[in-house]
């Protein structure tokens, strides 16, 4: 279910800025089905319009299918969109592919997309010729990207010996090898663990502070808001809302969230509750759990709450069975802006 | 930088790349050669035990292909097959296998130019290859005996070189129906069987019935193996095959000018279904 957004955040309108790295006006992609299929077409993303400035991690937010790999696989020029205009630092990547690609550095489907028979030297090596990167210049840039990701000790062992995480850093400094403006990140940390994740998220801010572009997609909105210097959420391929990760949470409205679990022995009682609850903030959602029920406020008041939920809860005859009380977070702005959790 | 020398570029690294990995595995070229000395002697044993040493039976043969040498016949047959198959369904099978490992995408978000990446690593097959005509060509000499002088080593030699286009086009071609069908083995399967069958790899075409040989004739292979044999044992008549070898080159430039246009329209396609990385 969408809800509607009580939001200042709006949908930015699709400015095209000279000074982009990225510029996308109006994308959309509209895949046909297989004849046999119900239906004829399906509509991946739909009029999504945002730039991206040198120097800057972008993040797209959103579900698995939402559509943030097919906007980063029409900006790498794999996928031609169905309307809508790509601009790479400037340079039409409809009409210019190749020319874009030179400036784009991507990562896609991780670790896999090495060749694990080849050394790391060897894969750079490779991909170095595949950008038409002169010998000696192939080889500067080589030793530079090995010791920016800490990968020069392995750097002439088999890739089929790396880690998951050494992997997906070759893939990231293959990505870096052409010195692109632009880099495209879909799912980084997808399966690293939570130390290979850091190390990553340290690179990125560092290709950040060098005056990359990143786009970064992620369904973890930890890591989307850790990373990224504005974001866009992305749900059923349209972009809900984008701005800076303190932009979101203060258009909700809101300082602290409270999730209660409460258990009554009639409905009434947990509506009455919930009536007394909204003096002090607006229920964001409330969802049957097992023999409970979840309910969740959102307040904009910086007091303590919970004993006075508590005492609420106590007068109407409901029992508290958990309460946890957070800063306004992402997760509550995705809540905001698409009516359901994230990993719903 | 032109685009011939960013072609270049890509080709010699991508050869380099194959030449790489191929180097780690030294069985896989041992066995290779292995089966391309036992294979064709299973055949000679087949021959003799149908009909031995009867001059009758090496007559009709010799009617029929051209030559009384029913070895050195075999082997070459046996050699261009197995050179065939390396150069027709190595690229499309590696191709193939990019996909399934998922780095396809990979080298398509390069500039590379795509007509480098279709012919891909095919030029690294000419060292099998070469190994191959090198081992067949000592097996002759020194196990069965059979002359192979100065002249028609370097026929030979032209033969293989004048006969590389044309099996780097049939295997882009090849390469851009395993993109498009996404599915090598069948494809394998059909292409192997037809060069058996119909290009006189084990026996004359003018056994094949008559509706058959114009297709046997059209097929490159055939002509490569003609050829070669009339190089390899008749050297001095190889410059009676002039219109044979331009019609080789001649289908090169066919079988290059399709395999082009058709992955381009392979490629626009995948750009707009999205199934460039599937499989």
């Amino acid at each position: 279910m969408r809800v509607e957004v009580e939001t200042a955040v709006g949908l930015i309108p699709p400015v095209p800025d000279a000074a982009a790295a990225i510029d996308l006006v109006g994308l959309t992609k509209v895949f046909r089905k297989a004849r046999r299929a119900e239906g004829t077409t399906v509509t991946a993303i739909e009029d999504i319009s945002l730039s991206v400035r040198p120097g800057e991690v972008f993040g797209l937010l959103g579900p698995n299918g939402a559509g943030k790999s097919t906007t980063i696989r029409i900006i790498a020029t794999l996928l031609a969109p169905s309307a809508g205009s790509v601009r790479v630092c400037g340079i039409d990547a409809l009409r210019h592919p190749r020319q874009a690609r030179q400036r784009i550095g991507t990562v896609l489907g991780g670790e896999r997309s090495v060749y694990w028979k080849l050394t790391g030297r060897q894969n750079l090596e490779y991909f170095a010729a595949l950008y038409g990167l002169p010998r000696r210049i192939a080889r500067e840039r080589i030793t530079a990207v090995l010791n920016r990701f800490g990968l020069r000790d392995a750097a002439d062992d088999y890739v089929e010996r790396y880690s998951t995480g050494m992997r997906q850093r070759l893939v990231i400094a293959r990505a870096l090898l052409h010195e692109p403006v632009v880099l495209l990140l879909d799912e980084p940390t997808l399966g690293l663990d939570p130390r290979a994740a850091q190390t990553l998220h340290e690179c990125i801010r560092q290709l950040r502070d060098s005056g990359h572009a990143v786009v970064l997609t992620t369904h973890y909105l930890e890591e989307a808001d850790a990373l990224s210097d504005r974001l866009a959420i992305v749900d059923h391929g349209r972009l809900v809302v984008q701005g800076t990760a303190a932009e979101l949470k203060r258009g909700l409205g809101a300082v602290q969230t409270m999730r209660l679990r409460l258990r009554a022995t009639h409905p009434d009682a947990v509506d009455a509750t919930r009536d007394e609850l909204r003096q002090r903030g607006t229920i964001a959602s409330t969802e049957a759990a097992d023999d409970a029920i979840d309910l969740v406020l959102r307040s904009a008041s910086v007091d303590d709450l919970v004993p006075w939920a508590i005492a609420v809860a106590a007068r109407h005859d409901v029992t508290v069975l958990k309460v946890d009380v957070e800063p306004v977070s992402l997760r509550d702005v995705f809540l905001a802006v698409t009516g359901r959790e994230l990993d719903r | 930088m032109t685009v011939f020398t960013r072609v270049a570029g890509v080709v010699i690294a991508t050869t380099h790349k194959e030449l790489q990995i191929m180097r780690r595995y030294p069985v896989a070229i041992a066995v290779l050669l292995g089966w391309s000395l036992l294979l064709p002697a299973a055949y000679v044993a087949q021959a003799v035990g149908f009909s031995g040493s009867d001059p009758a039976a090496l007559g009709a043969f010799a009617d029929r292909a051209g030559t009384r040498a029913v070895t050195a016949y075999l082997y070459l047959g046996w050699a261009v097959y197995l050179w065939v198959s390396l150069m027709l369904w190595g690229p499309g099978l590696s191709l193939r296998d990019e996909q399934l490992r998922g780095s396809f995408e990979a080298l398509f978000m390069t500039p590379a130019p795509r007509a480098s990446l279709l012919v891909g690593g095919a030029p690294a097959q000419l060292v099998p290859a070469m190994l191959i005509f090198g081992v067949v060509a000592a097996m002759l000499r020194f196990a069965f005996g059979i002359p192979l002088g100065w002249l028609a080593l370097i026929g030979g030699l032209a033969v293989i070189a004048a006969s590389i286009p044309v099996l780097l086009a049939l295997g882009a071609l090849f390469a851009v129906a395993v993109l498009r069908f996404r599915d090598a083995e069948a494809l394998v399967s059909i292409s192997r069987g037809a060069v058996g069958v119909l290009c006189g790899v084990t026996y004359p075409i003018a056994v094949l019935p008559g509706w058959l040989r114009p297709i046997s004739n059209a097929l490159p292979p055939t002509q490569i193996i003609a050829l070669l044999r009339t190089a390899v044992l008749h050297p001095s008549s190889l410059s009676g095959q002039l219109g044979r070898l331009w019609l080789v080159l001649g289908m090169a430039v066919l079988c290059g000018a399709v395999a082009l246009w058709l992955f381009g329209r392979a490629l626009a396609r995948s750009r707009t279904t999205g199934r460039l990385g599937q499989f």
